[in-house]
């Protein structure tokens, strides 16, 4: 038993770090004879309480050898710097997203029951202005890249506008937005 | 014998206090003799590994320190506590983003487990993602508690009722896997400006420690459209969170109290 601890000891100053062809080799009969000596010198008692018995006369010559590089990250945070003085442009925007789309559903039933042009056109803006920042939403998820931002923007506000001037001139020279969505269910 | 007597690391651990290993070697030791046939695919490592062992541990970390020992030295996971609590191991088996240390092997040993390492993060290497934006998003919100009149730190306790201690529950927990953060698809596309479940969790946890002044501050640095915004209610998180906690609901307390609170005037301190 002696004779196994002094050879194992022996055997850890042999390993250097370099030899990583073989380190594999050299790990694993390491790895067998300090499981052995500890063993056998201690019973198995104490293996209980070391969860890396295996690992421990290796990982002192290993530290040094840790990653040369230094991943560093830098968090592209959005300034809100503009926002430092106060402005609570962001959460207003939020709060008047969610009040449109209750107004928004409120005014189905209204449309139902009270047709006419007051509706149509509160349809209409609501309607848009809904879409147009649902969109909005859409674009600042997945278009990224300050140009193609610009873009996707004014294209997106091209569209709402178009969308926008497209159902006034329904509401106002056509049958309105509520008798159409009732000529649906027509013969 | 004495070689493969070293792979039966767990059953070498016997209660009986074992004076040779050959004897320790075939002591059986039934709470962990799960039969522990799979497949495991990890997408890096690209090796695809089969192995039918009878003897290994129930989970899936058991499985991983398993192939490293016995198949396969250069196979690269974090791991640590192996019981739930560190956060080291996480990563995405099955599909989903757990801790491999509590996530129990399928015992249908027909089926193949397929393990990756966190989504859409930068690999290190084989398992192991690059946390660095993970951990710089945590320090960005101030986790820690800020007071306002400093002059009392240090003599006694800031007391705090039952109830206020309570609204901690389920927040402090949190282990920062990463797990909620990298499974939500909000976070994939923006993971540089928007912070994510696990770190909004814990700006609300600061925000609503009843001992903490710096609430208003706190919220107002979220005024942005990418820092707290991105988020839809996907609730990708509060599905894959390994310790059953609800980033959800606190994203959603927070949005809250963002349209409620009264802004301060700026002091001049």
């Amino acid at each position: 038993m002696k004779i196994l601890i002094s050879s194992h000891r022996s055997l850890a100053a042999l390993v250097h770090p370099g030899n990583s062809s073989d380190l594999g080799l050299l790990v694993r009969i390491m790895a067998a004879l300090v499981r052995i000596s500890s063993v056998c010198y201690r019973g198995v008692r104490p293996l209980l309480f070391r969860a890396s018995s295996l690992i421990r006369p290796l990982a002192v010559q290993k530290k040094d050898r840790d990653c040369p590089y230094f991943i560093s990250a830098k968090i592209h945070a959005t300034p809100s710097n503009y926002a430092g003085s106060g402005s609570k442009a962001a959460s207003l925007h939020w709060t008047g997203e969610r009040i449109l789309s209750i107004a928004l559903l409120g005014l189905a039933p209204v449309a139902y029951y009270y047709p006419g042009p007051a509706v149509d056109y509160s349809l209409a803006a609501a309607l848009t202005l809904h879409g147009h920042w649902g969109l909005g939403q859409i674009v600042t998820d997945y278009v990224h890249g300050d140009f193609k931002i610009k873009m996707a923007n004014a294209g997106l506000f091209l569209l709402s506008t178009v969308t926008f001037a497209g159902l006034c001139y329904f509401n106002y020279h056509d049958v309105g937005i509520c008798k159409a969505v009732g000529l649906l269910w027509s013969k | 014998k004495m070689f493969a007597c070293i792979s039966f690391t767990r059953s070498a651990v016997a209660f009986r206090n074992c004076r040779t290993l050959v004897v320790s070697c075939v002591y059986e030791f039934a709470s962990v003799s799960i039969l522990c046939v799979c497949k495991v695919i990890i997408k890096y490592h690209k090796i695809l590994m089969t192995f039918s062992h009878p003897r290994c541990g129930p989970m899936v970390l058991d499985a991983l320190i398993k192939i490293k020992n016995e198949m396969d030295l250069t196979l690269t996971f974090r791991r640590s506590c192996r019981e739930g609590i560190c956060g080291s191991c996480a990563m995405n088996i099955n599909g989903g983003n757990t801790l491999a240390c509590l996530n129990k092997i399928d015992t249908n040993t027909s089926k193949v487990m397929k393990i990756y390492p966190l989504p859409r993060m930068y690999v290190v290497k084989d398992l192991v993602p690059d946390m660095s934006n993970f951990f710089a998003q945590y320090k960005s919100i101030e986790p820690y508690l800020k007071k306002k009149d400093e002059s009392k730190q240090g003599k006694e306790q800031y007391l705090q009722s039952i109830e206020d201690r309570q609204k901690l529950d389920g927040l402090y927990e949190c282990l920062l896997c990463a797990c909620c953060s990298t499974s939500c698809p909000s976070y994939w596309w923006n993971g540089d400006k928007y912070l994510g479940p696990a770190v909004l969790t814990q700006a609300y946890r600061w925000m609503i420690d009843s001992r903490d002044d710096f609430i208003e501050e706190r919220l107002s640095k979220l005024q942005d459209p990418f820092s707290l915004y991105r988020c839809h209610t996907i609730m990708n998180c509060t599905k894959t969170c390994p310790k059953g906690l609800n980033p959800g609901k606190a994203i959603a307390e927070i949005k809250k109290m963002m349209a409620t609170y009264k802004e301060k005037r700026s002091s001049a301190i």
